[in-house]
């Protein structure tokens, strides 16, 4: 499903790297960046880039939060809710999203496919508590009276193509 | 002569103490006709107990087996099924076995067991003309229907 | 990179001693050991959970805290290196409140159902909760509730509750397996541990994780709710399903075999096995075992008594006495006294010396075979190499546990160059790999004499494998081996062939031309392919066939014509194969779990089995079959005491000349010719023979044989993947499904053995690597 266009990508990526595995969260970010979300054919495509086992590339997608296995809806919010957050109320925060949101229980992304909501793990931004990012913006500290806000801001932005802003499929990862 | 009389006396005291008891009434019942009244928690022949639903209460985890100390249980665990529930959770008992010839009543199975599974009785008549029938089976220690043997089905553990 | 560094650091400083009290007692261990390897060493007991030492140390499980002065906070003793001076107390009131605490953290998610759970009874975390656990949880919310049983594959389940999140399993696919088969899933309290949408783990050594895992997270689905640890009668034996001999527990209950454990042997397989050992005993359960004696009466077998069977073979061998038409095959699954018993029957009773354990394909003369197999350097001796040649061996799929200690040599900075006629497992670990056609030997083995072998330092060994072995250059190929070694004496020359017990039956002298101990035989015999192609031309009196399946490693319209002329056929096997449906007498026998004797593994080690189990009533093993038949012609069978004595080294020694002489017959390796490509035999760990076949878990494990080419030797024949083809030889055709696949070198077609539905004995009788064939659509 990965272009060869973002494949010569994740090669040219590899070369970056004495040990080329280590080139593989970029890479992740490069295919995810190109389909949207993380499924597991593209999981199995970029660990044959690697030679790796596709448990290990599944392992990886897994643990970090920018990694998706769903699709996702248009606009991706973040709400961190590690410990310096979760002790400035992010908890309340990400409960006032969900209800203004509409999410059920369990779900992520809203019925018309605008919005998910991940709470996250540290975003570092630890000086900004409670703090989120939106599609690629950080904002913090958030208080409760301006969800309604941020969620209208972020509905007149683009979209997210993927977490990683700027990414440049011909050269690679940007950072 | 002082001592003959002494041992005089003392027979005596004897015949009396028997003549005193030929009068009481005795300690001894006529068993079989007449059985003894045990106390609620004497123990004596064990039963599978079912849970109030049906259940099996045993989970075949063989703790009893293990902790007997004249190794008188036999435990064969198995896996339920969706078509064949017998107790709750993964595991049940396909058999178990209690040779009474070697059970000595001391009831560490019953303090063993995580479920209530097995409990023993009052029923103390237990005898019989070969080994082979005093070994007692799955089915002869299963009560049929929760309750059967006296033990309250929704006790907690 | 940082385990070879590390291991090169260790190396410089071995000699360095450092000093540190433990519990008051002082302990002197060398530099870069930890704390918890030197409380081992003054034997104090420290509680662990994801430490395992065959791998570095990870710290996860925090069980094996310690107080150590000096330190602000407790330290994990397993990953906490030792220093001198150091003051360590394992038992102060702060260390074994710190393991409390820990273990009560561990506890708050695990589920508790140890009622119900099969590691109770033998669960390292029930032991250290009875040990160093405070006996009361503060915890009373809900407890998290997960997947209670996923089965992972046929072999595995995984229950996500109890998980400790300890990752032995997963650092046991990725350190000492190489194969990745499990991984953590997710992060933090949601960890799990398992594959991609719970899809069956692809991995040869899953049994060891089950093994591993110090809760039951990890248990096997085959010995599911079986038993209890205390119900089991437990036998140490060793593992003949193939030439590696690792050293095995077997667990019976009621006179059944329940599992199958490992036990450490640092020589042969340290703690590891492979799952053909783990699960491969089923079959000695199976209900489809011949149960009494078979006869041929009307054109049926029908169930007959041993007096009568026994009693009509030993008139039939005083029929046939000293006839050159005779002849025994079998004997790699029977013991070596077995064996030793079976060629003194033939070569002694009745008189005929063609004798052969090696039933199947390419049997070499002793000229063309050089020298036998065998390993110069033990097993154990791998995992401290600095240089390895694989050279055309599937290591996983031949010598399993071989290829885990390769693995461990790796993680300790060997360097791997592996060459062959396809890629394996081990490719992707290797440092550098060739991938060559068959019959290019010669090119590669010039390419690594320039390349490699100037390059290689310190302790090296090369494995060669059964793609370079079953070719008739085999000789050529060993003789130029034997020149580098003589360039690099610190080379060792390890052959890797053969499965069970095959170097046992070559060893008692089941050999045309070997007798017992490696002498020669009096009199050489027949090959047993000599044997079967002249009994398919005239008649022949007697087969007597021994733990072997003849009739499936010949082609069909062959075994056909020597079935018609062999007046008399015995089979002694467990099962009715395609040989002993065919047979006039089938004689029942036991297996290597329910009989005593010794066996011999591919480094020459003798290993013992013994019976793990009584026999099945109405059962004897081949040896007393032997002796009976023996003592109806009048002769006692007995393991001279000349030959036992033998039984009693460790290892046999493997003597390896300085040069082979060229033969002049030397055979050349025919032309290609247009559409020809060049067949290379593969082994599968499992493949469809006897043993698998009726061992249901593993079973489960075969996958399909495909006929594999190289995708551009698919586009100049119009093939495309999962076509029908026909595969051509001289001597014969064979069906199969096409697998189109870049590991497979150009110019060659690989097919696996083992597989009655493909079975490529169909393509001849005396094949071997780079035969020419072709390959068009069926």
């Amino acid at each position: 499903m990965l272009s060869e266009k973002a494949k010569n990508s994740i090669l040219k990526l590899q070369d970056k790297y004495p040990v080329k595995r280590s080139a593989l969260l970029p890479a992740l970010h490069v295919a995810q960046a190109e389909i949207g979300y993380l499924p597991q054919k593209v999981q199995q495509e970029v660990a044959d880039l690697f030679d790796l086992n596709v448990t290990e590339v599944h392992s990886v997608v897994t643990f970090y939060d920018m990694f998706f296995e769903e699709p996702t809806g248009k606009h991706l919010l973040h709400v961190c809710k590690n410990i310096s957050c979760m002790l400035r109320g992010s908890d309340e925060v990400i409960a006032k999203f969900r209800a203004k949101l509409g999410l059920k229980p369990g779900e992520k992304t809203t019925g018309d496919k605008q919005f998910t909501l991940v709470a996250s793990e540290c975003l570092a931004a630890c000086d900004r508590a409670p703090m989120m990012i939106a599609n690629d913006k950080v904002i913090g500290p958030i208080e409760e009276k301006d969800i309604d806000s941020i969620i209208e801001e972020t509905k007149k932005m683009d979209g997210h193509p993927c977490p990683v802003p700027n990414i440049d499929i011909e050269r690679g990862a940007s950072h | 002569m002082k001592l003959q009389i002494g041992k005089f006396m003392s027979m005596l005291r004897g015949l009396l103490i028997v003549l005193k008891y030929a009068f009481k009434r005795p300690v001894t019942l006529r068993y079989p006709e007449k059985k003894r009244d045990l106390p609620e928690r004497s123990k004596g022949r064990h039963h599978l107990t079912k849970w109030a639903d049906g259940l099996e209460r045993c989970v075949g985890c063989e703790l009893c087996a293990i902790v007997c100390p004249s190794q008188a249980i036999y435990v064969k665990p198995a896996e339920n099924t969706p078509d064949n529930q017998v107790s709750k959770g993964e595991r049940y008992a396909a058999d178990y076995q209690v040779n009474m010839l070697r059970c000595i009543f001391c009831g560490y199975c019953e303090e063993a067991c995580p479920t209530g599974a097995v409990v023993l009785g009052n029923d103390y008549e237990l005898a019989g003309y070969d080994r082979q029938s005093l070994i007692y089976t799955k089915g002869m220690l299963t009560e049929e229907k929760p309750g059967e043997s006296g033990f309250d089905p929704n006790r907690e553990i | 990179m940082s385990t070879e560094t590390k291991n090169k650091q260790s190396e410089n400083i071995k000699q360095e001693m450092i000093n540190l009290t433990i519990d008051g007692q002082v302990v002197s261990t060398p530099k870069g050991s930890t704390v918890y390897q030197a409380a081992q060493q003054l034997g104090i007991d420290i509680p662990i959970f994801c430490y395992q030492d065959r791998m570095p140390a990870l710290g996860a499980c925090r069980m094996c805290l310690v107080e150590v002065e000096k330190m602000p906070k407790l330290a994990a003793s397993c990953s906490q290196g030792a220093m001198e001076g150091m003051v360590v107390h394992t038992k102060s009131k702060k260390a074994e409140d710190g393991r409390k605490s820990i273990i009560e953290f561990l506890l708050i998610n695990h589920p508790l159902d140890c009622p119900i759970c099969d590691k109770g009874g033998e669960c390292p975390l029930q032991d250290n909760t009875l040990d160093y656990g405070s006996g009361i949880s503060r915890f009373v919310e809900d407890k998290r509730k997960l997947e209670k049983k996923t089965a992972l594959g046929p072999l595995l389940i995984v229950d996500q509750e109890r998980c400790i999140a300890c990752a032995r399993c997963t650092r046991f696919g990725e350190i000492v397996a190489g194969d990745d088969a499990l991984k953590l899933k997710d992060r933090g309290f949601r960890t799990e541990i398992g594959t991609p949408n719970d899809q069956p783990v692809e991995s040869k050594f899953i049994g060891n994780t089950i093994q591993m895992c110090p809760v039951g997270a990890l248990t096997s689905q085959v010995y599911r709710f079986r038993a209890r640890p205390w119900d089991n009668d437990t036998v140490e034996s060793t593992c003949t399903l193939c030439a590696v001999g690792c050293n095995m527990k077997v667990d019976t209950r009621d006179n059944e075999i329940l599992r199958v454990r490992s036990v450490e042997n640092r020589d042969v397989n340290d703690i590891w096995m492979c799952d053909k050992g783990f699960f491969g005993y089923e079959h000695v359960n199976d209900d489809n075992r011949i149960k009494t004696p078979l006869i041929r009466r009307n054109g049926e077998l029908v169930p007959a008594g041993w007096e009568e069977v026994l009693e009509l073979i030993a008139n039939k061998f005083k029929e046939v006495k000293a006839s050159p038409k005779v002849g025994a095959l079998g004997g790699s699954p029977l013991t070596v006294e077995e064996n030793y018993f079976f060629q003194k029957l033939f070569r002694e009773v009745v008189e005929s010396p063609n004798v052969d354990a090696r039933v199947g394909l390419s049997q070499q003369d002793k000229d063309q075979e050089a020298i036998p197999a065998g390993t110069e350097i033990s097993l154990g001796e791998i995992e401290s190499l600095d240089n390895v040649l694989v050279l055309g061996s599937d290591l996983t799929e031949t010598f399993p546990v071989i290829w885990l200690r390769l693995k461990q040599g790796m993680n300790n900075g060997a360097k791997v160059v592996v060459t062959g006629h396809h890629q394996t497992e081990v490719s992707p670990h290797s440092n550098k790999e060739i991938i060559h056609a068959p019959g290019e030997e010669f090119a590669v083995l010039d390419q690594l004499e320039k390349e490699v072998l100037p390059t290689l330092k310190g302790k090296s060994a090369l494995f060669i494998g059964e793609q370079y072995l079953k070719s008739t250059s085999r000789r050529k190929i060993l003789s130029t081996l034997l020149k580098w070694k003589k360039q690099n004496p610190e080379l060792s020359l390890n052959i890797l062939e053969g499965t069970g017990n095959d170097l046992g039956a070559r060893f008692a002298g089941m050999h045309p031309a070997i007798g017992p101990a490696g002498s020669d035989a009096k009199q050489t015999g027949l090959s047993s392919s000599d044997m079967l192609i002249q009994a398919s031309k005239e008649p022949w009196d007697l087969f007597y066939v021994a733990g072997a399946n003849p009739a499936a490693k010949v082609p069909a319209p062959l075994w056909d014509q020597i079935r018609e002329k062999t007046k008399f056929l015995v089979v002694q096997d467990l099962f009715l194969t395609k040989t002993a449906e065919e047979a006039d007498v089938v004689l029942p026998t036991l297996s290597f779990i329910e009989k005593g004797g010794h066996v011999i593994n591919i480094e020459g080690r003798i290993q013992e089995i013994r019976a793990a189990k009584s026999a099945p009533e109405g059962l004897l093993s081949d040896a007393e079959i032997f002796t009976l038949i023996a003592q109806r012609l009048g002769t006692t069978l007995i393991l001279d005491k000349e030959f036992s004595e033998h039984l009693k080294v460790e290892r046999l020694p493997f003597k390896v000349p300085t040069q082979l002489e060229e033969i002049s017959a030397s055979t050349q390796l025919e032309e290609i010719k247009g559409e020809q490509l060049r067949l290379s035999l593969s082994q599968k760990l499992f493949d469809h023979g006897t043993r698998v076949q009726y061992s249901p878990a593993i079973e489960q494990l075969v996958k399909e044989p495909t006929i594999s080419i190289h995708p551009e030797e698919a586009i100049n024949r119009l093939l495309k993947e999962g076509d029908l083809v026909v595969v051509e030889s001289e001597q014969g055709t064979l069906k199969g499904t096409l697998k189109v696949t870049e590991a497979v070198a150009k110019a060659t077609v690989v097919i696996p053995e083992g597989f009655p539905e493909l079975s490529v004995a169909q393509l001849g009788m005396k094949l071997s690597n780079a035969t020419a064939v072709i390959v068009k659509k069926g």
